[in-house]
């Protein structure tokens, strides 16, 4: 089997395909600890892509909360389940991937759900790590946690979907990284459904084809971001690229965040796919829990995440997430104030560090009102 | 290896049970010889020696029908398979273990039954839910390997339960999987899960979201005619539906056995068709069983199975 060096696992690993990166890298940021909950992400996504018959269980994007909550059902839990115990040293994946260890003819280390793993997308919603014993009180540090993990699929840098098909019906575009299955030429064998490890390829049985979240390509195309970025309420995410074949741009929003200070980590580095969706952990959850999620990274992360407030070039390149439609390829922060412009090099985004504010007069003489500023 | 033998009134093969023990021979060198297309024509040589299935000759065939009394004296050959452990993905043991085939003609059309013990007949396909399924190869021109014509091309008729289902009852639609499902909406469809797809979802705009079936994909037919398909393929991962379609089929499953019949005429104006005729020919088979989450190259199979069509057979 061919050897890929993984960059988030630090080492190399078996692949059954030669690859080589694309000319750029879709990629996502997704800022955990300002997600709400909403789903507006979850609606933007459904509407467009996925509300025909067959499609009542595709969710390319879901919002669970954790510790417990999944879709499908165990998605996580399930694979690690049949797995060996996870290893690192220091950033080196010690344990194998999805693709190591496996017999010679197997794909893909997977499982299969069905139709009742899917019949719960809100389950463990809003609950919390445990129960609240009655003295419980705050001592600087919440004894119990939840947070809201949003997914949609990372168009991996060596997807297990692809890996698995034995068609070769899915492909990953030259130009952008996006991964797709070709939707003339999938015949329903639920291969690449088994494979991800992330369950973000869905079976739909109208069709009788397997259906993923296309990237938004056709949005893409255009230089804009995702549906479920620009949706998104809580502006915790941003959708651009990454470079592959170049180092890292100080001025790329992605780049610098992911690449350059590591703020941004993957989910769940040790199946070995190299997801693009990078998040940044919950700083109040207990950093075990968060390593089996987010890898080593996660300490380095939310120290970071900490002193934001004096890394203004930090902050600002987060301010940028949800102020445009566009995608930001090159950023600057400048005097307390974040612009991003998009490939053209047209201005799509300027964000003050502190919103403007305008305090009208009490009486408005042009309409002969009056009115209350409130704070 | 053994073999099952549920019909009462049937003319076994001769040297089939060698048949079989020279196949598992075959089929073990065929594993080493993989990589060499035209090692693998030699493999295809060695099992042609092995005694035909001869076409058993019939006054007329009707529509397909496994049911029909012909098929009592027609010659059985019991062909064994194997799990198909060569490329991924791969099943670990054998769910079916042999096929009875058998072929009749009427001089024009040529019809194959095929035959297998199945406990339970799977015809749902949802997530994790499959087909059961079974399909009979020809060997197009002669560089033609056993694994889905690797190397040359066969083709391939393919029986799905699915589609059996499809044609029967109509196609099965959201509410036959799940019947207690509920959706507020489809946009700009005609009525909420109850009423039938195809109604429902007449409004072009309304299929904006099917686009498996708008991308033209044969798996996503809603008005399926017959409950099968001809297909070619040149190696793993490449069968693909024939633009033009000949073939008719029935499946009928009863008393825990699965019995399909192929029918076709003998030669057909189709390019892409293998042509039946009195020359040296060889079928092989693929069974899937569906309670065990088979499909694709999850299947069982077996090795090139001689048949012969005599003066007599055609027209
Ligand atoms: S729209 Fe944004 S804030 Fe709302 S659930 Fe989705 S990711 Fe979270
Ligand atoms: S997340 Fe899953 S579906 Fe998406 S590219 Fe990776 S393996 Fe494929
Ligand atoms: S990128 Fe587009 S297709 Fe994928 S989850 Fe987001 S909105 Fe849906």
């Amino acid at each position: 089997m061919p050897k890929i060096f993984n960059k988030q696992i630090d080492r190399e690993m078996d692949y059954p395909y030669e690859t080589s990166p694309p000319k750029r890298q879709v990629a996502y940021i997704f800022d955990t600890n300002k997600c709400i909950a909403c789903q507006t992400c979850t609606i933007a996504c459904k509407t467009c892509w996925t509300s025909g018959r067959g499609q009542e269980h595709i969710f390319y994007n879901n919002v669970e909360t954790k510790p417990y909550g999944s879709y499908p059902m165990g998605w996580d839990t399930k694979l690690q389940e049949q797995r060996v115990q996870v290893t690192w040293n220091n950033k080196r994946l010690e344990s194998p991937t999805i693709f190591e260890g496996n017999s010679p003819n197997s794909p893909p280390d997977g499982w299969r759900p069905t139709s009742e793993d899917y019949a719960h997308p809100n389950h463990g919603e809003d609950d919390i790590s445990g129960i609240i014993e009655k003295t419980a009180h705050f001592a600087g540090e919440h004894p119990m946690w939840m947070f809201y993990l949003a997914r949609i699929c990372n168009h991996c840098t060596t997807p297990a979907c692809l890996a698995a098909c034995p068609r070769k019906a899915i492909y990953k575009r030259e130009e952008d990284g996006i991964v797709l299955v070709d939707q003339e030429r999938c015949r329903g064998y639920q291969e690449c459904v088994r494979a991800c490890p992330y369950k973000k390829v869905f079976y739909n049985a109208v069709s009788r084809a397997s259906e993923k979240c296309i990237g938004c390509f056709p949005r893409v195309e255009q230089g804009l971001q995702a549906l479920c970025v620009e949706g998104c309420i809580g502006k915790i995410r941003m959708h651009g690229f990454i470079s592959t074949q170049t180092p890292p741009r100080e001025d790329n929003p992605l780049d610098y965040i992911i690449h350059i200070r590591k703020l941004a980590l993957p989910l769940y580095p040790q199946f070995g796919t190299g997801p693009n969706v990078y998040y940044v952990p919950p700083i109040h959850v207990p950093i075990g829990f968060c390593e089996q999620l987010f890898g080593p990274g996660v300490e380095e992360s939310v120290s970071l995440y900490r002193k934001l407030k004096d890394d203004p070039k930090l902050l600002g390149a987060l301010f940028l997430f949800g102020s445009t439609d566009h995608i930001i390829e090159h950023f600057e922060v400048k005097d307390q104030v974040a612009i991003g412009w998009n490939a053209k090099g047209d201005e799509v985004s300027r964000v003050p560090f502190t919103e403007y504010t305008y305090v009208r007069p009490h009486h408005d003489k042009e309409f002969q009102v009056y009115r209350h500023n409130t704070a | 290896m053994t073999y099952k033998n549920t019909l009462s009134s049937k003319r076994m093969l001769p040297l089939h049970g060698l048949a079989g023990a020279v196949f598992l021979v075959i089929a073990a060198a065929f594993v080493w010889r993989m990589p060499s297309n035209s090692k693998a024509t030699d493999t295809t040589k060695d099992i042609v020696a092995v005694s035909p299935l001869h076409v058993t000759k019939i006054a007329t065939l009707g529509a397909p029908d496994p049911t029909a009394s012909y098929w009592k004296s027609a010659t059985v050959a019991v062909v064994p398979l194997l799990p198909q452990t060569i490329t991924k993905p791969t099943i670990e043991k054998s769910e079916i273990h042999s096929m009875e085939v058998q072929a009749v003609s009427d001089g024009t059309n040529i019809a194959w039954r095929l035959a297998w013990a199945d406990p339970e007949a799977d015809s749902a396909v949802d997530s994790g839910k499959f087909s059961d399924a079974c399909a009979i190869q020809f060997p197009i021109g002669t560089n033609t390997n056993l694994m889905m014509g690797h190397g040359g091309e066969v083709e391939i008729f393919l029986w799905k339960a699915i589609w059996q289902r499809d044609v029967n009852l109509g196609f099965q639609d959201i509410r036959d999987l799940h019947p207690n499902a509920w959706t507020d909406l489809y946009w700009f469809s005609k009525g909420g899960l109850e009423t039938n797809i195809k109604d429902a979802f007449a409004d072009p705009r309304a299929k904006q979201w099917m686009i498996a079936l708008t991308a033209g994909n044969p798996m996503s037919q809603m008005d399926r005619k017959q409950p099968c398909e001809e297909c070619t393929a040149k190696g793993f991962g490449t069968i693909a539906t024939q633009a033009q379609q000949s073939s008719q089929a029935v499946g009928v499953w009863a008393g825990g056995q699965w019995a399909v019949v192929f029918q076709r005429p003998l030669r057909t104006e189709d390019v892409t068709d293998y042509q039946f005729g009195l020359h040296a020919s060889e079928f092989a088979l693929a069974v899937w069983q569906g309670s065990a989450k088979q499909a694709g190259g999850r299947k069982q199979f077996s090795g090139w199975v001689p048949f012969e069509l005599l003066n007599g057979n055609i027209k």
